[in-house]
């Protein structure tokens, strides 16, 4: 996506010597990198998402593993579909954050005016993707130990999480940008994620499930997977291709 | 080198909310040098008409034209490379001033060093506070870092709309020292109703 611009290398008033101002625009990815590390930084010193997101999920771990009695005789299903309800509501409670935040506090102004529209997607999108993550680090461990979950096939059960959460946080931040952007209230952000996410969700779950039993089908399972991975990046394409209308829009 | 011409022209430009026509087939050619002062009561569209410069909002009929060299830039494309202020403009209050700046600066590609941010933040009369967090500021210093934040990558086109809210007399002389700084090599586009203000401009659109 180039665009020109005369204005490169000129000296308009008098500027220190050692500026560097060179007119042309920073590559996206460069741009990308700059606003997550901006968003890490914010949520290093205030917490705000990462907070909510944890309270909300361990205390529904807690609650969830002291109700089924340490997971003693629950079924693979069940064990999945707990598991996925923790996920999915933990990081609806806290990815939403990203950008409503910049809305309400008129910082994505100052966005729009330094940077593409695409590098806030991008930047955003990781930050979110990384706050996924480190959500499922923290509670599927947890969760694996109070209910006494079966990890029978560790690495298809990584690859099933890896790909669920991916879908989860590029869901959530398109989601978001919508609610934030059209001034909607944050209430509709479950609501309008919530049919969005269904088809992943029953995948995911479906693929867990899969990964607690010893006897599990491969080839469903591995197809699971790839529906999996096929749901990011439909959403990837989704949200690159929206992103820029709703972002620029009134 | 070259020397910069820049131009900026409003063709028909039309602009409604819902019902409420707010700019009316508004026409207008500001020249490189030129500083134009938009007044007009309030909600005649003074801002609005700035952000639709800005490229922040699109007319819903007409065109605005950014003319740099006889290279034609619609506002979207050149937005980042054009110098805005407003009421509305805020920076993260988590961050110092010193943070705020680096991080816009880097995304319009710009290395600022040390003595850079320095000299920007004497330059608003900010020297000293470039480390404390913007939360920690009061709103006259916030609208002095506006200041820094339009003005840091040398814009050939300045947009201010309110530039001497909440600042003191030596705040208003640093915002009248940089209007006449960047009149000379560009243009500048004021919205206000304050009289003083008015002063600065060499052309006058009145709204409303």
């Amino acid at each position: 996506m180039g665009r020109s611009n005369a204005y490169t290398g000129v000296d308009m008033v008098a500027q220190p010597k050692s500026s560097q101002q060179n007119g042309a625009t920073l590559p996206i990815i460069h741009q990308s990198l700059l606003i997550l590390r901006k968003d890490i930084l914010l949520e290093l010193r205030n917490r705000a998402a990462l907070q909510a997101i944890l309270l909300f999920s361990i205390t529904t771990l807690i609650v969830v593993g002291f109700s089924a009695g340490g997971g003693a005789n629950l079924p693979p299903d069940t064990l999945a579909s707990l598991l996925w309800i923790i996920l999915f509501f933990s990081a609806f409670s806290g990815l939403s954050h990203v950008f409503i935040k910049e809305e309400e506090s008129n910082t994505a102004i100052a966005l729009r005016l330094t940077s593409e529209a695409n590098a806030v997607l991008w930047g955003k999108l990781l930050f979110n993707t990384l706050l996924t993550f480190v959500i499922i680090m923290i509670i599927s461990p947890l969760y694996f130990i109070l209910l006494n979950a079966p990890i029978i096939q560790p690495g298809k059960l990584a690859l099933s999480l890896l790909t669920g959460g991916i879908g989860l946080s590029v869901s959530a931040t398109i989601i978001a940008v919508i609610i934030a952007r059209s001034h909607g209230k944050p209430a509709l952000y479950g609501a309008i994620g919530f049919p969005i996410l269904l088809p992943m969700l029953f995948i995911a779950v479906d693929a867990t499930r899969l990964t607690f039993q010893t006897y599990s089908n491969i080839n469903v399972l591995n197809r699971d997977i790839l529906g999996l991975a096929s749901f990011d990046v439909l959403m990837i394409v989704t949200a690159g291709l929206l992103f820029p209308y709703v972002w620029e829009s009134e | 080198m070259t020397p910069l011409k820049l131009q900026i022209s409003f063709e028909n430009v039309f602009k409604k909310f819902g019902d409420r026509e707010v700019i009316r087939d508004i026409s207008c050619d500001i020249q490189h040098g030129q500083v134009l002062v938009v007044a007009g009561p309030n909600g005649s569209g003074k801002s609005t008409f700035l952000r639709i410069a800005a490229g922040l909002l699109k007319p819903d009929r007409g065109e605005v034209h950014i003319s740099l060299n006889d290279i034609r830039f619609d506002p979207q494309t050149y937005r980042t490379q054009l110098g805005y202020l407003s009421p509305d403009l805020t920076f993260y209050n988590e961050l110092s001033a010193v943070e705020n700046l680096l991080f816009f600066s880097s995304l319009r590609g710009i290395r600022m060093q040390h003595d850079d941010l320095a000299s920007i933040l004497e330059m608003v009369g900010l020297r000293g506070r470039g480390r404390d967090p913007v939360s920690a500021y009061s709103t006259g210093m916030v609208q002095r870092l506006k200041f820094a934040f339009a003005v840091l990558h040398h814009p050939p086109l300045l947009l201010l709309d309110e530039p001497t809210s909440y600042l003191d007399e030596s705040g208003y002389r640093m915002a009248e020292r940089i209007v006449k700084s960047y009149k000379q090599n560009g243009i500048v586009m004021i919205a206000t109703n304050d009289p003083k203000e008015k002063e600065w401009g060499d052309l006058t659109l009145t709204l409303g």
